[in-house]
């Protein structure tokens, strides 16, 4: 359980640090992820995939769980035009940070608006729904943008020798 | 709930549902429709492992440690509007949180427990718990329903507890045997009569005798559930007012224990602990056909209506509700937005339909019809 803390925590950490932008609530996403392995050993499936790659899913499942707990809350108050001011890039260094190189090789390859709303969904925790309210675009058009610019990312990835 | 066409709908929701960016209805029909379409799981597999290569990944960023801060080569930046503002805590975890992350986990056993009773055993673990700190005066303390004692109030949940107990093969060793003329009775009337049986043995008996009895009968109910196979689960059975699976009915008495936890905690003036939040998600998701099954049978009844219930708080989600028989609209009739522990606690009886407070679009004669039906739920 240590050797594998100490292997993945970065990541797992640094990615719920940016998808919640809380060190207190990246820190418990961190133990849940952790704590749940230790709990459920017979979730992971490896037949399906690097430890990795289910301990990351884990991770944005929970921290992008914990925005929308913290967004139910504020979204009253809040006018869905303020997201239009936080567009992440991929020249952000919260973003980079984040992203490995070859990763934000592929994403800089993906036309603007498919790469805006998959950093929109995955680094700002947004639903697509969200996603086309914060775009100005449609809720259909946010999904297919999501499903292509995935597909096109994907058989990138696998042309650069990346796993999927 | 998914429709023949589910295919068309999943597969143009799939690059958002690997983005983690659909709502847990939609994670539902995707998780329900992967099960069934080999194409869609393949696709599903592919673009999940492409959203879990956004981090950076140790196995292939050659000689790119895990924690690595060095300042990552500057892209060309792309035209889109830049940048985020906003706070940036720290990318790397602070030293003291491996100790921390690493006692939680040990403290833990690893369980047995499959997710089917987790809330039930939870809730149990909850008010035994509280019990523990219960002096022998407080057994008598009267809570809010009925009159009844904080006594009385565990031998009715030892006594619905049974209702179920009996389907899983666990046999009611410590409690008085049921009269089984439940023939003439309606099925609520049959969870009464039972009740009436176990207070009236348990009023004989000391506290500490019911709650062994409680215990054990729940303890030998986790256990059967662990044992027991999928289709046992899926059985249906007779509870209450309709026939509903054993996996369901495990929930509705995760969700009775807890109603009952926070009854006895208001009469000993401590505050409410609600469940943790999943078993909240599980809780609710059982309520929500019970809910359609009440209205249906209720006189607010609409017939070809839907409503959409969007829950938030401690956790949160969107259901679709069908107001009444026939086929529900493409669209709901009516959004409904309220906190999830307060819709618990209306679905519970412990809140008026005209004292809750929420956010309504659509029609808002459907609205309150459903809240009304809501807080109706025949429940102590």
């Amino acid at each position: 359980m240590g050797r594998v803390y100490d292997l993945y925590a970065g990541q797992v950490y640094a990615l719920a640090a940016r998808v919640t932008r809380d060190a207190a609530a990246a820190e418990d996403v961190t133990q849940e992820v952790f704590v749940h392995l230790w709990e459920h050993p017979t979730a992971f499936d490896p037949e399906r995939g690097p430890l990795r790659g289910w301990l990351v899913m884990l991770a944005h499942r929970r921290a992008v769980d914990c925005v929308r707990r913290e967004e139910a809350r504020r979204r009253r108050d809040r006018i869905s035009a303020d997201y239009a001011l936080a567009l992440p890039d991929i020249a952000d260094g919260a973003v980079t940070g984040v992203l490995g190189e070859r990763v934000r090789a592929a994403l800089s390859r993906l036309p603007d608006e498919q790469r805006a709303t998959i950093l929109l969904a995955y680094f700002e925790g947004m639903t697509y729904r969200e996603t086309a309210r914060t775009l100005g675009i449609p809720e259909g058009t946010a999904k297919s943008r999501m499903r292509l610019g995935m597909q096109r990312l994907a058989g990138l990835l696998r042309a650069e020798g990346i796993r999927p | 709930m998914s429709a023949p066409d589910g295919h068309d709908r999943v597969g143009e929701i799939l690059g958002a549902w690997a983005l983690d960016a659909c709502g847990p209805e939609e994670n539902r029909l995707v998780a329900a429709h992967l099960a069934e379409c080999g194409p869609c799981a393949d696709e599903a597999r592919l673009l999940g492992a492409a959203a879990a290569e956004f981090t950076e990944s140790t196995e292939s960023a050659t000689g790119s440690p895990a924690q690595g801060a060095q300042a990552p080569p500057v892209l060309p930046a792309s035209p889109s509007p830049a940048v985020t503002a906003g706070p940036q805590p720290h990318r790397l975890p602070p030293p003291r949180l491996r100790a921390t992350v690493l006692a939680a986990a040990f403290a833990r056993r690893r369980p047995d427990i499959p997710a089917a009773v987790a809330p039930y055993a939870a809730q149990v673990r909850a008010l035994d718990r509280l019990l523990d700190a219960l002096p022998p005066a407080g057994w008598q303390t009267r809570v809010a329903v009925r009159d009844w004692s904080v006594h009385d109030m565990l031998a009715h949940l030892a006594a619905l507890d049974g209702v179920l107990a009996a389907h899983l093969g666990v046999a009611e060793a410590m409690l008085p045997p049921s009269t089984p003329d439940t023939s003439t009775l309606d099925g609520l009337a049959a969870l009464q009569q039972r009740t009436a049986e176990v207070q009236a043995w348990s009023r004989g008996q000391q506290p500490a005798r019911t709650r062994a009895a409680w215990r054990a009968q729940a303890a030998a109910m986790v256990a059967a559930v662990a044992a027991a196979s999928a289709d046992l689960l899926a059985t249906r059975i007779d509870y209450g007012e309709a026939r509903w699976r054993i996996d369901q009915v495990l929930l509705a008495r995760a969700f009775e224990t807890w109603i009952h936890t926070e009854d006895i905690r208001g009469a000993l003036g401590m505050p409410a602990v609600p469940p943790a939040p999943e078993h909240i998600d599980q809780i609710v998701d059982a309520a929500m056909p019970i809910l359609e099954g009440m209205m249906a049978a209720s006189r607010f009844s609409h017939p070809d209506r839907a409503a959409r219930i969007e829950l938030y708080g401690v956790s949160g989600g969107e259901w679709t509700v069908r107001l009444g028989p026939g086929l529900p609209p493409a669209t709901p009739d009516v959004t409904l937005r309220l906190d999830m522990l307060e819709f618990c606690y209306l679905f519970g009886g412990r809140r008026d339909p005209e004292g809750i407070r929420y956010d309504v679009s659509g029609d808002r004669r459907l609205a309150a019809d459903l809240l009304t039906v809501a807080a109706g739920n025949p429940h102590d």
